[in-house]
């Protein structure tokens, strides 16, 4: 199968591709270990860091520039670049409690309203 | 150019921001008695380094708008080769990415950090993509960058707690 026609055949969502959104999820699982999983880590030297971040984060560059190259023409540039910052919001709100056992509180659901917001409001025709 | 405008704004918001948390202080040294020049010149020491560790990651978030987008410019390209020279850019992005975190971390608090990195990442992408793509902001662009803005900075910061006092206050 072309990936053009899985990009066609996984449809739309309130005119968000669904086809981006997958990709930018799973590039952000590797982006968000990239930036951050070497916080636990402060005795390694930061010249290995920088490397072994750079290098999980060619997997991260796969899925993020497939996704946006096929979704580029239907979607603007800042579209694009709304819906990947709030899914790299939910990618660091995840990692922080798994990670770096943050709590979480009720403050943060009206922050994901708001950036929800954001997404739906630049994808409409308004 | 309305857009670099707005990311100049953004950018001097921040600045503005660290100055009223405290973490930047300008105030002149030499006005100071001499018992307080030490702590002076220690806080001389953590502007310079603040400044530095801001600076560091705006350029860093520039030229992560380049890894991420400019690609999109060059619709010929194969994926393949698109994705290896995104992630080629990305090698100097997290060579300032990386020591510009731990550099801000020595002072700033994570919350900090991650808010500033927010605005720098949208002002960062409309500088680039005004200049590389001559991209126009407008209207509808602005409202939703302020309000993801907003939203992701409640997302990162802290229970926010108002206390307003309204008519006699308790003692």
């Amino acid at each position: 199968m072309n990936i053009q026609d899985l990009y066609q055949s996984m449809g739309y969502f309130m005119g968000v591709p669904l086809f981006l959104v997958c990709a930018l999820v799973v590039s952000n699982i590797f982006m968000v270990i990239a930036w951050y999983a070497h916080l636990r880590h402060k005795h390694v030297g930061i010249r290995k860091i920088i490397f072994i971040s750079w290098g999980i984060a060619l997997f991260e560059y796969i899925f993020h520039v497939t996704g946006s190259r096929l979704a580029y023409g239907e979607v603007t540039l800042p579209q694009l670049k709304i819906l990947q910052e709030l899914v790299s919001l939910c990618a660091f709100v995840v990692f922080a409690r798994l990670y770096l056992k943050e709590k979480m509180h009720p403050q943060q659901a009206l922050g994901f309203v708001l950036v929800i917001a954001s997404v739906v409001f630049i994808y409409s025709g308004a | 150019m309305f857009g670099i405008i707005v990311a100049l704004f953004m950018i001097g918001a921040t600045y503005i921001y660290l100055m009223f948390s405290g973490a930047l202080d300008f105030d002149n040294p030499d006005k100071m008695e001499r018992s307080y020049q030490i702590n002076r010149r220690t806080q001389g020491r953590k502007n310079k380094d603040i400044l530095k560790a801001l600076t560091m990651l705006l350029l860093a978030n520039i030229v992560m708008a380049a890894a991420w987008y400019a690609h999109l410019r060059f619709a010929a390209l194969p994926i393949s080769i698109a994705i290896l020279i995104s992630w080629a850019l990305a090698l100097p992005e997290y060579w300032l990415h990386v020591p510009a975190n731990r550099k801000g971390h020595a002072y700033l608090t994570a919350v900090q950090l991650r808010v500033i990195q927010t605005i720098f990442t949208v002002a960062g992408f409309i500088i680039f993509t005004t200049v590389f793509f001559a991209q126009s902001m407008t209207l509808k662009d602005l409202i939703s960058y302020l309000c993801l803005l907003v939203g992701a900075y409640l997302v990162f910061s802290p229970p926010i707690k108002l206390n307003f006092k309204f008519g006699r206050g308790h003692k």
